[in-house]
C-alpha cells in the first residue's frame, strides 16, 4: 500500500508491505508496536526505540508528538487523493482565526472599506487581536455582534 | 488555620500542596468550565460557584468561604489577587487574607499612585508624569510627548493595556486602543505615558514583609524574555548582572518594602536600561507566576512563609538566614499556536507525560482528556529547573522540554527548546524586546520529521488493515477457537 505524508511543506512517499517499509525508494526496518490503546505506540527501528503519541485528526490528519515536538501531518493515498477537490479560501471573507469573544463590531452591511481597516476586535485568552479587511470593498454581511463568542472559523465580515 | 484557595490551575493546586505539608486543610472553588479540574479534587473540600467568570465575584467567594468554614484567604495570581477590596472584603468577614494589606494593594493597583510612593522613597523611577492622559487631549499635546512612548494602564497588570506610541500621528489612536482594552480588563480607562527605554532588561525583586517594619529580600529574577508583554521565560539570579548593580535593586525594593510597612509576598519590578541604570517600573502585591525561580536557588518554600506569616503574625525568617545557590529556569508552557503568530489554542488534552529527573520540577494542572478553552489563560504548565550554574541550568532544560509530550493541542515547547539554544539566550545578552526579532523554526528537524512520517504512514496502514475485510472474504473460526483455549481460566 502507498502513502503520502505530507507535513508542512515535505511530502513523503512510504511503501508499506507486510512488514517492509520503504521512504521515497529506500527500504528501512521499521515497525510499530502499540503501548496501549490510548494512541500510545513504540517506534521500534533497528536499533533504537522512539515513544510516540498517534492520534486521528479530522479529514486525514494525523497528529504526532515525538521527542516534545507535535508534528501535524496529513496522510494520503493514491484513491483518496483522487477524489479530494481543492477549494481556495474566498478573499473578502474574515473569520474567526481563534475561538474567542468578540470585543467590538466596527463595521455594518452595505458599508466600504479599505483594505487592512479594522472591522473588529476580538479577544481570547488575555489577548486582542484587531480583524483586518483583507481586501477593499462592501461589506455584504456581518453575522456577529459585540459580545458575542464565537468559535473559530466563525464568518465575521463578508467583504465583496 | 483553614484555608481557601481563590483560584484554580497550577498556582491552586501548587498552594494547597504546601497547606496540606503544614496540616491546613484547603477549600477550593470551582466554576462550571472546572468541574472535573484538578485542583477541585486536590482540595480537601470544594465548593460550586458557578459561571466561568465567577472566580472574579468577590461576594461569591466570601460566601464560599463562610460557607466552608475557612478561616484564611489565599488568592493566587490573576483573578482578585489584586483586588483591594477583595482583600478589604475578606478581612471584613473575620476571615485572614494571605497577602498584602488591602491600602499596599490599593497603592500598588494605582500604577500612578506607586510611582509618586517609589519616587517619594527615594528610588529612581522612570522620567514622565505622575498625571493620567486627559480625556480630551489639549491642543499640541502629542507634539509635547517625546517618542517612542509607552501607552500604559494605570489599573494594568499582566502586560495588559499598554499600547506603544512611535510618532504624534499614532499616539490618539493607540491612547484610544488602550483604553478600550484598560476599561475591559479592569473596568478603568486611565492611562499614563511612560518613556520607552530601548533595549531594556526586566528584573524584578521579591520582598517578603511582615507588615510590622521587617522586609526580606529574597534575590531578583530576570524576565526579559517576552511576547506581547507576557513573560515566558524567568530565571535566577540574572545573568551578567554587576555586583553594584544587583545591590541597587535589592535596597531600591527594600526602600520601597520599608515605605509600604510591606506584608507578605511582593515583586519590585524595574527596568534595566544598557548603561546599567536601573527604572522601578511596578510593585505586584502578590505571588508571581515565577516565584519557583526564587523558591530553586533559595530553597525556600514562598508559600510557606505566607501561611506562617499569615498564622502567626510573625516572619519566621530574618536577612541572614537567606542565600541563594546556583541557577535557576523557568519556562512557561502555553497552549499557542507557533504557526499562527502564537494565537492561543483550545481542544483536549489527549496525552501527557511530564519530565523529570534531578532538579526538575513541573507545576502543572495537566491532565489527558483535559479540556484547554478560552475561559481562561494559555499556561498549561510551568517547568522548573536547577542547576550549580545557569550553564547546568540550561543543560538540564535542553534535556527536559523534549521529555515533555503534549498531544492534543499546539504548544510552544518546541520554541522553547530553540530559544533555549539561542546564542543570545546562551550569552545572557538580551533585551525585553528579544522575541520580536527571534524568528523560531517552524519545522521539525528533518530527522524527526522524517520518522514521525514513518510512525504516520505504519499507523495508517495498521487502520486499513484492522478496518478491511480479510482479502479471501473468509473468517477465521480456528484463530478464536485457539484464542479462548489459550484465555482459560483468564476470561
Amino acid at each position: 500500500m502507498n502513502y503520502t505524508v505530507k507535513i508542512g511543506k515535505n511530502e513523503y512517499q512510504i511503501k508499506v508491505h507486510h512488514n517492509r517499509v520503504v521512504v521515497d525508494g529506500e527500504p528501512v526496518s521499521s515497525r510499530l508496536i502499540r503501548l496501549n490503546n490510548n494512541g500510545l505506540y513504540l517506534l521500534r527501528h533497528d536499533d533504537r526505540d522512539v515513544e510516540v503519541h498517534i492520534q486521528e485528526k479530522e479529514a486525514g490528519g494525523v497528529e504526532v508528538v515525538i521527542a516534545g515536538q507535535r508534528v501535524v501531518a496529513h496522510v494520503d493515498t493514491p484513491q483518496r487523493r483522487e477524489r479530494r477537490k481543492k477549494e481556495g479560501p474566498q478573499a473578502g471573507t474574515v473569520v474567526a482565526p481563534m475561538p474567542g469573544l468578540v470585543v467590538s463590531v466596527n463595521v455594518k452591511e452595505g458599508e466600504d472599506v479599505q483594505q487592512g481597516q479594522v472591522l473588529a476586535v476580538l479577544e481570547s485568552m488575555k489577548m486582542q487581536m484587531q480583524m483586518r479587511a483583507p481586501i477593499e470593498g462592501r461589506v455584504t454581511r456581518v453575522p456577529t455582534r459585540n459580545g458575542a463568542q464565537v468559535e473559530k472559523g466563525a464568518l465575521l465580515v463578508q467583504i465583496e | 488555620m483553614k484555608v481557601l484557595v481563590a483560584n484554580r490551575g497550577e498556582i491552586a493546586i501548587r498552594i494547597m500542596r504546601t497547606c496540606r505539608e503544614m496540616g491546613f486543610p484547603t477549600v477550593a472553588v470551582y466554576s462550571d468550565a472546572d468541574r472535573i479540574a484538578p485542583h477541585t479534587r486536590t482540595a480537601d473540600e470544594a465548593v460550586f460557584i458557578g459561571e466561568p467568570k465567577a472566580y472574579l465575584e468577590i461576594d461569591t467567594i466570601i460566601n464560599a468561604a463562610k460557607r466552608s468554614g475557612a478561616q484564611a484567604v489565599h488568592p493566587g495570581y490573576g483573578f482578585l489577587s489584586e483586588n483591594a477590596a477583595f482583600a478589604r472584603a475578606v478581612e471584613a468577614a473575620g476571615l485572614i487574607f494571605i497577602g498584602p494589606r488591602p491600602e499596599t494593594i490599593e497603592k500598588a493597583g494605582d500604577k500612578l499612585e506607586a510611582r509618586r510612593i517609589a519616587r517619594d522613597a527615594g528610588l529612581p523611577v522612570l522620567p514622565g508624569s505622575d498625571e493620567q492622559v486627559p480625556c480630551e487631549l489639549p491642543l499640541g499635546f502629542a507634539d509635547s510627548v517625546q517618542y517612542p512612548v509607552l501607552v500604559k494602564a494605570a489599573a494594568g497588570g499582566g502586560g495588559r493595556g499598554i499600547r506603544l506610541a512611535r510618532s504624534p500621528e499614532e499616539l490618539e489612536m493607540m491612547i484610544n486602543a488602550a483604553r478600550l482594552e484598560a476599561c475591559q480588563a479592569f473596568d478603568d480607562d486611565t492611562v499614563y505615558l511612560e518613556p520607552l527605554i530601548p533595549e531594556a532588561r526586566h528584573v524584578e525583586v521579591q520582598i517578603l514583609g511582615d507588615g510590622q517594619g521587617s522586609v526580606l529580600v529574597l534575590g531578583e529574577r530576570e524576565c526579559s524574555i517576552q511576547r506581547r508583554r507576557q513573560k515566558l521565560i524567568e530565571e535566577s539570579p540574572a545573568p551578567g548582572l554587576p555586583e553594584s548593580t544587583r545591590q541597587a535593586l535589592y535596597e531600591a525594593a527594600l526602600r520601597l518594602g520599608c515605605a509600604l510597612n510591606y506584608r507578605s509576598l511582593g515583586t519590585v519590578e524595574f527596568l534595566l536600561d544598557s548603561s546599567g541604570q536601573i527604572h522601578f517600573i511596578e510593585i505586584n502585591p502578590r505571588i508571581q507566576v515565577e516565584h519557583p525561580v526564587t523558591e530553586m536557588v533559595t530553597g525556600l518554600d514562598l508559600v510557606r512563609e505566607q501561611l506562617a506569616l499569615a498564622e502567626t503574625g510573625h516572619l519566621r525568617l530574618k536577612q541572614e538566614d537567606i542565600a541563594a545557590r546556583g541557577a535557576a529556569i523557568e519556562a512557561r508552557i502555553l497552549a499557542e499556536d507557533v504557526e499562527h503568530d502564537f494565537l492561543p489554542a483550545s481542544g483536549a488534552i489527549t496525552y501527557v507525560k511530564e519530565p523529570g529527573g534531578p532538579f526538575v520540577r513541573v507545576d502543572s494542572a495537566l491532565y489527558t482528556g483535559m479540556p484547554v478553552g478560552t475561559s481562561y489563560d494559555s499556561l498549561l504548565a510551568k517547568v522548573i529547573v536547577w542547576g550549580e550554574d545557569r550553564e547546568a541550568a540550561i543543560a538540564r532544560m535542553r534535556r527536559v522540554l523534549p521529555e515533555f509530550q503534549i498531544s492534543g493541542v499546539p504548544t510552544d515547547l518546541y520554541f522553547l527548546l530553540q530559544l533555549m539554544e539561542s546564542p543570545a539566550f546562551l550569552s545572557g545578552q538580551f533585551h525585553t524586546t528579544y522575541l520580536d526579532s527571534f524568528k523560531p523554526v517552524l519545522d521539525p528537524s528533518p530527522d524527526l520529521e522524517r520518522e514521525a512520517a514513518i510512525a504516520i504512514a505504519l499507523f495508517a496502514h495498521n487502520q486499513r488493515e484492522q478496518t478491511l475485510p480479510h482479502s479471501n472474504g473468509q473468517s477465521k473460526p480456528w484463530r478464536d477457537a485457539a484464542w479462548r483455549e489459550q484465555m482459560k481460566g483468564m476470561l
